[in-house]
Formats: structure tokens, sequence, C-alpha cells
């Protein structure tokens, strides 16, 4: 399997098939008999964050506690155990909710588009 | 509706939907200011935003992916993020000139500066979104905005010398005496009305949301090629009624309120209430497109539930990003920036963005693994990378020229 082509950047879809974010990136252990092996995904608010320039990092940071109130502090990591299927998406055998990969919808429901009149029709 | 039916109401929607504030603020100070001197860049921009619609569709057909996705997917994040940063900016300048559009058409209508009625346009085009399935959207904006076909009809009137016209869609002519860079200029702007960032983005999603199958290949092509089609005669009217009623007279088409001049010069004032009408239901559907352009691309990009089929509580975060584009077009029209200059930029800015979303679409419609047989064939790379080449170089010219031509004015 080629990682970057089969699993980076792919849509990420939870136990029930809902989808959770993208493959950001992807976590490598190194034995210590120099054999790399694959320890995880790395997804959510934060992961991107050390990729990019420091300036647009701290500006991401910046609006995503003023928008939510408070900023990752980590990315979150799925054990390379729990991936179920790679195809068109990766699909990994998580709960969205429990790993808190709706984070950013959550707090933008309860935050800004709930108050608002007929959205919970 | 059976499958004749969709494909007649998908050709019928491309045409309502064809013309926009970018189109009918270009379209008028081209033919008014150049007679029919551009009339070729509608050839050039409607062939382009045929090979590339139908390419879009293409791919979200094959492999079930919109375009951020799968330029996501296939470039990586980085290349992905600078096509939909790009694209946000245009869309939401977008929005910006289309709900100007519509409040410029009320302000036509009752007197009132169209300052007041931007508020009352934008909190339309939320509550549409807000309240609206995908198809409604789609298909109702289009369908009403049918009634800007009422510029073909002032051309028939007017009969102009088609042969010239014939001629001038074919060779690209400079009128002597006319300042080069404005000239140029003025041509870019045309190909980005022509060619706007967000009909892509709205286009791809849209296969997605009305889950299109390959049983649409043919829906897919025939909506570009004759919807789109149609959609250039009318700008081809726009460009010559102008020419025929401004440039002949030694006039200007400087303001919103002398667009509809040569329908009524033609037609009367049942014309202008036609064109009224049309107008704007063709600026609200822009916007609700452009809005909803917003609202995919950045969802996409993260990952988030996105689609008109959800309700606000299934995809907040897709629902917050088009409020909040709304929002942003709002205040920046309500600081007084004169919409038509804002077009003229802002359909230049898009000419300029177009290589940001083409070039990632144009190597993912060759990409075997994706796209498998349905990758692109030789004629659609051929004409594609021909397109590709005029907008690099659109790209390439479009500032130096903007600080030679004194922002377009000449």
């Amino acid at each position: 399997m080629n990682l970057f082509r089969d699993v980076m950047d792919k849509e990420l879809d939870d136990c029930d098939g809902d989808k959770m974010g993208k493959v950001d990136d992807i976590l490598l252990e190194l034995r210590p008999d120099g054999a790399a092996v694959v320890r995880a995904i790395v997804m959510g608010p934060g992961s991107l964050s050390p990729m990019l320039p420091s300036f647009l990092a701290r500006l991401g940071r910046w609006i995503e506690e003023r928008l939510l109130g408070s900023a990752a502090d980590q990315p979150i990591e799925i054990p390379w155990e729990k991936v179920m299927s790679i195809d068109v998406v990766v699909k990994v055998d998580v709960d969205r909710h429990q790993v808190g990969a709706t984070h950013t919808e959550e707090a933008l429901w309860d935050r800004f588009i709930s108050p608002l009149p007929w959205s919970r029709r | 509706m059976g499958r004749i039916g969709s494909l007649t109401l998908g050709i019928i929607t491309a045409i309502g939907g064809f013309v926009d504030m970018g189109e009918l603020v270009t379209c008028s100070q081209a033919g008014a200011q150049y007679h029919f001197a551009l009339l070729w860049t509608v050839v050039v921009g409607v062939l382009g935003i045929m090979v590339y619609a139908e390419m879009a569709g293409r791919v979200a057909i094959t492999s079930g992916r919109t375009l951020i996705d799968v330029i996501r997917e296939r470039l990586g994040w980085r290349i992905a993020s600078i096509s939909m940063v790009v694209a946000t900016l245009v869309n939401v300048l977008t929005i910006v000139i289309e709900i100007s559009g519509m409040a410029l058409v009320l302000q036509i209508v009752t007197g009132i500066s169209y300052l007041w009625w931007l508020p009352v346009t934008a909190l339309l085009i939320a509550g549409i979104l807000w309240f609206s399935s995908f198809k409604l959207i789609e298909n109702g904006a289009s369908l009403l905005g049918l009634g800007i076909l009422i510029f073909v009809v002032a051309a028939v009137k007017m009969n102009p010398p088609w042969s010239e016209v014939g001629r001038q869609l074919i060779i690209p002519s400079i009128p002597g005496g006319t300042g080069l860079s404005a000239y140029a200029f003025s041509a870019v702007s045309l190909i980005g009305a022509f060619m706007t960032p967000y009909e892509i983005y709205f286009y791809s999603s849209g296969a997605i949301e009305e889950e299109w199958t390959g049983k649409d290949f043919v829906t897919n092509r025939m909506t570009t090629i004759i919807g789109f089609t149609f959609g250039s005669l009318i700008v081809i009217s726009m460009m010559v009624v102008a020419a025929q009623t401004f440039f002949l007279h030694g006039l200007k088409s400087a303001s919103f309120g002398s667009i509809p001049v040569p329908v009524v010069s033609a037609l009367g004032i049942g014309g202008l209430a036609v064109f009224a009408f049309g107008a704007f239901a063709d600026t609200g559907g822009a916007a609700l497109e452009a809005s909803l352009s917003t609202g995919y691309s950045i969802a996409q990009f993260f990952g988030w539930d996105w689609g008109q089929e959800h309700n606000p509580r299934q995809a907040p975060a897709f629902v917050f990003t088009y409020l909040v584009a709304i929002l942003v077009a709002v205040i920046i029209g309500l600081t007084g920036v004169d919409p038509i200059q804002l077009t003229i930029y802002t359909t230049a800015l898009a000419a300029f963005s177009l290589p940001f979303t083409f070039i990632p679409l144009l190597i993912v419609a060759n990409d075997e693994v994706y796209m498998g047989d349905m990758r692109n064939g030789f004629l659609a790379n051929i004409s594609s990378g021909f397109f590709l080449i005029i907008l690099t170089i659109v790209t390439i010219a479009t500032i130096p020229l903007f600080i030679l031509s004194g922002g377009g004015g000449g």
C-alpha cells in the first residue's frame, strides 16, 4: 500500500459511516530494529497547525479560540488497528463523537447556529 | 421526472442561470465602449467554462467525490488549501456584487437607494438557503431568471448588422484610438465574468447533491454544451444591444441603471419590467450559488458534513460558513464601495484565480486511478490545455493591466 496515495488526505468515516474529517497526517513509529510501523491516523483541529508557517498557525489558533471558545491542544490520534477499510474513504471503528472529531461542528452549533430561529426543525 | 424531463430542466436552468451581475455589467460596458470588438471573448469564455464544467461533472460522477475532495486527495492539503482560499476570496466578493445587483434592481423599481435594500437582499438569500432544498434553489432562481432572455428579443428587434456580429465573434479586433491596456483589461474582466470559480464548485457539488450516477454522463455533457451555448446567446445579445444603443451615439454605460436602457428603447416599459424580474432572479440565483460554493469548498476541505439536503443540526459548520460569507459580503457592500467598479475588479480577480482551480482539476481528470475509462481523452486535453494557456496568460497579465489601465478605466 502507498500510504500517501491511498490514505493521506482521504475522507475519514466512523463506525456508523458518518463523516469525521480528513486524514491529516500519519504517525509512524521507528522500532529499535530500524523498521517503521504505522501507529495512528492523525486528524482533527490542530493536526495541520504544525505544518503551517508559525504566524498562520497562531492566527488559526486565535480564530479557533474566538469562534469555538477553546482551541484543541492536541490533534486526535486514531490507532491504526481501528482502520476497518481503505477505499474511496477510510473507515475506522470509532465513534466520531467519542473521540472528539465533531468538536468544531458541535461548538459552532451550540454557539452560533442553534440560537437562530427554526434551527431545530 | 423522467430522464428527458430532467435533462430539459438541466438545460433550461443552465440557460437561465448563465447570466449574473458580472455579465450584466461587463457586457454592457464592453458593448458601449468597444462596440462589437470584444465579442470574441464570449467564444473563449463560454467554450472554456463548457470544457471545465463538463470535466468537473465527469470527475464528480466517476469518483463520487467533489472537486475540493479530489484535489486534496490527489494533490495534498497544501495545494487544496490554496484552491480553497482563493476560491473563497472570489466567492465572497461575488456574493457582494450579486446581492448589490439585487439591491440595484430594487433601486430601479422603487427609487430607494440600493444601500437600504442591501441588508434585505442579504437576509433574503440567507433565508432561502436556510429553508430551501438544493433542487428548489438550483431550479427556482434559474427558471425565474429566464426573463433575462429579453436581451435576445431586444437584439432581434434592433436588427444589428449580424454579419459583422458573426465576424467579430471569431476574429478579435482592436478599435482604433483605444488604449490597449484598458481594452485588454476589459477582455480579462469579460472572461472572468463568463468563467467564475463558484460555477465550477457549485456544479461539482451539485452533481453529488443530486446523486448523479453513470447514467448522468449524457446529462452532464448536454447540460454544459447546449445550456451554455444558449446562455452565450444572451450575453452576445447584451453586448450587441449596448453597442447599438450607447456606442453608436457616443454614450457610456457607467451605472447599473443604464444596463436596461437598450431593452427599454427597443421594447418599451414592458421590457424594463421583464428585465427587472429576470435580473433580480439571476443575481439572486448567483448569490445563492456563490454562498453555497463558499460553504461547499470549506466544509469539503475539512471533511465536515455538508449539503443543502442536511438540516442545520446535521451540518452546522457548513451552514455557519455560508452565513458568515453572506454577513461579510453585506458588511463590504454597506461600506459604500461602488458595486459597478467592484464587479469589474471581481471578475478580473475571478479570471486571475481560475488556474488555481483548473490546473488541479485537469490533473485529476487525467488520473487513471480515479477516473479509469472516463479520464480525459485527447480532445478534452487539447481543448482544456488551450484554454489553460489562455487563462495562465490572463493570470500573469491581470495585475500589470490593472495598473496600466488605471484600474480598468483607461
